[in-house]
């Protein structure tokens, strides 16, 4: 292949690579990322002084409560799952979810767990890196009683 | 044609080469690693399926075998195409099937954004001639003496050349974004950054992992997170500008190295091919890595 073919092949795959960018144009609900050709989104996002987070909780017979693993409601990594649980909550499976905890938390015996229950925790960022709870609401999408509990 | 010659400078055949062993061999450790979890993503509920990439010619996930045997064929692409042997088949091949992998693992409702650039690196280095030299290739066609050859040519300069101009192109990109965003250059000011680092770090706290430690004690330090979001926000823009002058280049790709394993400490995100020092590759001149008299010196350094 000569220099110049070379050169043209090189351009097309950098043209390539930075047409995602006009992503950055468009309103922001309308934007679309893709792979490997990505206008590269992470950490651009505005963020509140509060944030909502989906996750499971654990609760044991004297109803005391427990972060559970989020390996319980899927495999991937943890950004995955997080994704995974709010979509499902999103589109009215969280029932199904807590199903699926339900019955992996009982397979694997998480120390005194007779309930699951998938949340929605709304924190205050500050309160919560001070070390105190700053919770400032949570709703309860659903829940299920581990098996053999 | 004297820009063209600036552009595409000669390297010995080593140097490709060198980077091809470095991307397959940390390609093969990745994917290696994840084979269990992948096949577990195979199994994944349908109703999660959120194509990306060539993967969006599928409406449903492929059979969890189909998925699993695609997934055999790359790791075998891989190492053919790490010890270079039969590359014009085996590069492209290994790109067109990495490409395929890891859009389909990235179909699952989250891309993880540090897959792009390996993507892309071996896309560069599969299709152009990087094992004309420590290859099975090379020693085939001329014997023990081609593994080493040493005549320079603008073939064996351009894959590095275009490999950093996508990792450039790459940085510029999330730079863009960042002041694109709706924070635009106030980005700069550190408290998005530092929004960020508490968002990771609880969602971490709540889903069962933990926050990393040195960004929970450093999050009052609000003057320290400006530092950090200027200079990281300079070293993404200005990555395609290092390009210009090779030095300055070598202190960039320091530079972003380092911002890497920044981000590691303080929020606890891997980017794993740019911690690896894998994705800079390109920035070094990696011939040296192929001479002989190179390891006796480094051996003799350490050992007198």
């Amino acid at each position: 292949m000569s220099k110049r073919a070379s050169l043209g092949m090189g351009a097309a795959l950098l043209g390539a690579m930075l047409w995602p960018a006009r992503q950055n144009w468009r309103p922001r609900e309308h934007r679309t990322d893709g792979f490997p050709l990505s206008y590269y989104p992470m950490f651009s996002a505005q963020r509140k002084q509060t944030g909502t987070v989906v996750h499971l909780v654990g609760i044991d017979a004297t109803g005391r409560r427990r972060v559970l693993h989020y390996s319980h409601a899927g495999t991937g990594g943890l950004n995955q799952v997080r994704r995974q649980l709010r979509k499902a909550v999103a589109t009215g499976r969280a029932e199904q979810v807590a199903r699926t905890v339900a019955h992996s938390v009982g397979r694997r015996g998480t120390r005194g767990v007779c309930e699951v229950r998938v949340v929605s925790g709304t924190y205050r960022y500050d309160e919560f890196f001070a070390g105190q709870p700053g919770c400032v609401r949570e709703a309860v999408h659903a829940s299920a009683s581990v098996p053999g509990s | 044609m004297r820009l063209l010659d600036k552009l595409m400078p000669p390297a010995p055949a080593t140097r490709p080469a060198v980077h091809r062993v470095l991307l397959g061999t940390y390609t093969a450790v990745y994917l290696g690693k994840r084979v269990r979890m992948m096949r577990k993503i195979h199994t994944t509920s349908p109703d999660l399926f959120a194509p990306v990439g060539p993967v969006r010619v599928l409406r449903r996930p492929l059979p969890p075998t189909v998925a699993d045997c695609l997934l055999c064929a790359e790791l075998a692409a891989d190492a053919l195409f790490t010890i270079g042997a039969w590359h014009r088949v085996t590069g492209p091949m290994h790109a067109a099937s990495l490409l395929w992998t890891l859009s389909y693992r990235n179909s699952w409702s989250m891309v993880f954004h540090s897959d792009n650039t390996m993507v892309l690196h071996t896309a560069v280095l599969g299709l152009t001639p990087s094992a004309d030299a420590l290859s099975v290739d090379a020693l085939a066609r001329h014997g023990r003496a081609g593994l080493l050859p040493t005549e320079p040519d603008w073939r064996f300069g351009w894959p590095a050349r275009l490999c950093s101009a996508v990792t450039a192109a790459a940085y510029l990109l999330a730079g863009l974004a960042k002041i694109k965003g709706p924070l635009g250059w106030a980005w700069a000011s550190g408290e998005s950054l530092r929004s960020q680092i508490a968002a990771d770090g609880l969602r971490k706290e709540l889903l069962g992992s933990s926050a990393a430690p040195l960004g929970v004690r450093l999050y009052q330090q609000t003057g320290l997170w400006r530092l950090m979001a200027g200079g990281s926000l300079a070293i993404e823009l200005l990555a395609p500008l290092a390009l210009l002058d090779l030095r300055l280049a070598r202190v960039w790709a320091v530079s972003a190295f380092g911002m890497h394993w920044g981000i590691r400490a303080v929020m606890g995100i891997r980017f794993r091919y740019q911690m690896s020092g894998v994705a800079y590759a390109s920035y070094a001149p990696l011939e040296h890595a192929a001479r002989p008299e190179t390891w006796r010196a480094a051996w003799q350094a350490v050992f007198g």
